[in-house]
């Protein structure tokens, strides 16, 4: 127990630390026996998930929490954003692009006991294409065309037309594997057969996963984890310091991270993620269906001047729907500059007259309050009396995301390579472009990586040139946590905070 | 009626004075503001007070004394709203409380009823209900003052309805209603301009509290708790961006309770004890 004697000493010499000492000297008390190695670990995240069934809603955080420890996939996405194998030990892709060959990892069960093989292949993706489906990205599914087994350890997915994405897309939270006994439960009480099983979930409060020893894989070192939900950045710090909290990946609050930063305890952690915000704007409805429009607005908003004002200094002002940190991204951000009295010359032609009003529905984040409230100062700068709508995510995601029923808001969009959405039939934008979406098809269809590049490099110009929304930044994020937690993803290609590789330093 | 001799009320000055020192700015600013409040410079981002900025500017380059005045006026006039509903609907109905019969016990009852509730849980359930807006929080603040008003009200009128005053009246053939608007209401005038004081004191920390929680007026409009809400993570590094705010909600408060005391002193002390 030495090191014990020489956190007090240091506890006491830290002089605002009194508090500090009382917990420290709390802690030593009570956690004698446990203090040899810590395996339980506290997680902040900023919202609560309304259910947690990935395969049927799109909130981020409900990924946070499954995404691989709970639930697996047949393949997964590594820190570096590449596709590796999961429940699927290896597979094969015919040269056509039209068949794809998984080999099962054997000895699975699900933490119900049902087992895993290739039956429950034909399930989860059976159910996911479905028409009634409630799957968020239903339309990775629709080019299967049948799953066949030819033994319990081999699934074989046929599909209509290649799909350059489809491996990576198999990787995604979505298309985790169900078990048909347990699918209607996984709402509330999430069954599949990752490293951790659910344990309990107290709403308002926290998630708590424990560990699965009957896994297939290798055993993690946590045992239990707990995902707090604390979406106020000044309780998240204080639950951080007081040692209610070990980890908070996509710290809310820039301004608060100086207190963590001078702090040797913990350690700040700069991660990219592929998170765009933007201001989405509803082409079905006047003036947006103006390109003319889109464009002034773009040019209203003084971008690198909102980065500075909300502390993102790591931010970069984007000009299309993709973050920096992308492989395929191309720097379009120079294609609407600053340009007020342009972006008035544009709103007149377009026959928009000064005082008319806009409604901006903003989520209850800070990034969105912040942004949304100088995005309305800048347009009122060029004369349109732009009116700032604060709604809670459920009124976000029924009435803007599900019934687009708004003018514009302030979202971020934090799904990787995501550039379908503006290819998709019925989407909250509004935007319809059949150039567009035969560019899409072509790129979607592609299986070079090269042209894919190519292809991509042109929806993005095609979407700076439209401007279906006006693209503001990129919102890399920055982790806090203990400075002996190991294995956290610093970065994040897809929403999910995997706990399986982390553990304490001794 | 015989009054004493007003004797001297310190209070009553000190919360003239304090409420004179934020109420002036706010009212001088729906003519004038040293700077547009909404006007953002983020090249003068987070300056330090100066001769130019008296309290400096916020992360957005707006001026912070400007914001404040704003603020202050418009929490203001939500609070004086939402007074003057609580005692245009509270007062009839207590007075009509105080008439005898199972009618005026039943009204009593529900007043009991809404005094159960902690204000602000009043007012955040209302708003929940309702959606937020300006209207909205005015009737949420309104509607906890209600009972207030009511139980006043009542209290008053009892007192006074047994007084030989009202006998004659009577036997002068006058009718109830004509009774409680010529005789009983200006004679519980006092103790109600007293309660409507005491009431803004409470309002103003149930605006702040509301906008602090998003549940307040819609932004842009400044309001003092969303101000306190939106630079709170400052604390550290612009503290006067928290403390600016949130003094002037104390000042506020103390102004009016300080105030509120002084007029009951001052207008009727046997009034007191009702309270």
């Amino acid at each position: 127990m030495g090191s014990r004697g020489v956190t007090l000493q240091r506890a006491a010499h830290d002089a605002p630390g009194l508090l500090a000492y009382g917990a420290a000297l709390l802690l030593a008390m009570t956690m004698q026996p446990a203090l040899a190695q810590k395996t339980t670990l506290a997680v902040g995240m900023a919202l609560e998930p309304p259910v947690l069934d990935p395969t049927v809603n799109p909130a981020e955080p409900i990924r946070f929490i499954t995404n691989g420890n709970v639930l697996e996939g047949l393949l997964r996405i590594d820190q570096a954003g590449e596709v590796q194998p999961l429940l699927a030990r290896s597979w094969t892709v015919s040269a056509d692009g039209l068949r794809y060959d998984f080999q099962l990892q054997p000895g699975v069960r699900f933490h119900d006991g049902a087992a895993f093989d290739c039956s429950v292949v034909q399930f989860s993706y059976g159910r996911a294409a479905a028409a009634d489906s409630l799957n968020p990205q239903r339309q990775f599914f629709v080019p299967i065309k049948g799953v066949a087994c030819p033994s319990p350890l081999e699934a074989v997915v046929t599909l209509d037309h290649p799909v350059g994405s489809f491996a990576y897309d198999m990787a995604w939270p979505d298309a985790a594997m169900v078990s048909p006994g347990s699918v209607t439960g996984n709402g509330p009480h999430p069954i599949g057969t990752g490293p951790y099983r659910f344990d309990s979930w107290r709403r308002g409060d926290s998630v708590v996963l424990v560990r699965n020893d009957g896994y297939w894989g290798q055993k993690p070192a946590i045992r239990t984890v707990t995902f707090r939900f604390i979406g106020d950045p000044l309780a998240a710090t204080n639950a951080l310091e007081s040692g209610g909290l070990d980890a908070y990946p996509s710290f809310p609050s820039r301004q608060l991270l100086a207190r963590f930063t001078h702090d040797p305890r913990f350690a700040v952690v700069p991660g990219s993620s592929p998170n765009k915000v933007i201001l989405a704007l509803n082409e079905a409805r006047h003036p947006f269906d103006d390109v003319r429009v889109r464009r002034a607005l773009a040019m209203a908003i003084d971008r690198p001047a909102i980065l500075q004002a909300i502390d993102v200094p790591d931010g970069r002002v984007i000009g299309s729907h993709m973050a920096p940190s992308d492989p395929d991204y191309v720097d379009l951000s120079a294609r609407y500059p600053f340009d007020p009295a342009e972006a008035k010359r544009l709103l007149a032609a377009a026959g928009v007259r000064p005082g008319t009003r806009i409604a901006i529905a903003i989520p209850p984040i800070d990034y969105a309050r912040q942004t949304g409230e100088l995005v309305a100062a800048y347009l009122g700068q060029v004369g349109l009396d732009a009116e700032l709508v604060p709604v809670e995510w459920p009124q976000w995601l029924s009435r803007v995301f599900v019934h687009a029923d708004y003018d514009a808001t302030v979202i971020a969009h934090v799904e990787p390579h995501d550039l379908d959405l503006y290819a998709r039939p019925h989407y909250y934008f509004g935007y319809h472009d059949a150039g567009y979406a035969a560019l899409y098809r072509q790129y979607d269809a592609s299986l070079d990586p090269a042209q894919r590049h190519l292809l991509s490099a042109a929806l993005q110009r095609k979407l700076a040139d439209d401007e279906p929304n006006v693209f503001l930044f990129s919102l890399p994020r920055t982790n806090v946590w203990d400075a002996k937690l190991h294995g956290m993803w610093h970065d994040q290609p897809i929403p999910a905070v995997p706990i399986a590789g982390v553990s304490w330093a001794p | 009626m015989r009054r004493p001799a007003p004797p001297r009320h310190p209070s009553l000055w000190a919360g003239t004075l304090i409420l004179a020192l934020v109420l002036v700015p706010a009212a001088l600013s729906a003519v004038w503001t040293p700077f547009p409040p909404g006007a953002i410079d983020i090249a003068h981002r987070l300056l330090s007070p100066s001769l130019r900025h008296v309290l400096g500017t916020d992360p957005f380059g707006r001026d912070v004394a400007s914001r404040l005045m704003v603020a202050t006026l418009n929490s203001g006039l939500v609070c004086a709203a939402a007074i003057a509903l609580g005692g245009l609907v509270g007062i009839p109905l207590g007075l009509l409380g105080a008439a005898p019969g199972w009618g005026g016990a039943l009204v009593m009852r529900i007043a009991d009823l809404g005094l159960a509730f902690p204000p602000l849980l009043t007012a955040a359930m209302l708003v929940a209900a309702e959606g937020t807006g300006i209207a909205a929080e005015i009737v949420a603040i309104g509607a906890f003052n209600v009972p207030a008003f009511m139980r006043i009200a009542r209290g008053g009128a009892l007192s006074v309805l047994h007084r030989d005053f009202i006998a004659a009246a009577r036997v002068a053939g006058r009718g109830r209603v004509a009774i409680l608007l010529e005789h009983v209401l200006p004679n519980i005038g006092a103790i109600l301009l007293v309660q409507a004081t005491l009431a803004l004191a409470i309002a103003a920390l149930s605006e702040a509290g509301l906008s602090y929680l998003g549940l307040g007026m819609p932004p842009p409009l400044p309001s003092l708790g969303r101000i306190l809400a939106d630079d709170q993570a400052r604390i550290f590094d612009a503290p006067l961006l928290v403390i600016a705010p949130g003094a002037v909600v104390a000042l506020l408060v103390l102004g009016c309770n300080l105030l509120g005391d002084g007029l009951r002193d001052r207008l009727d002390p046997t009034l007191a004890p009702v309270r």
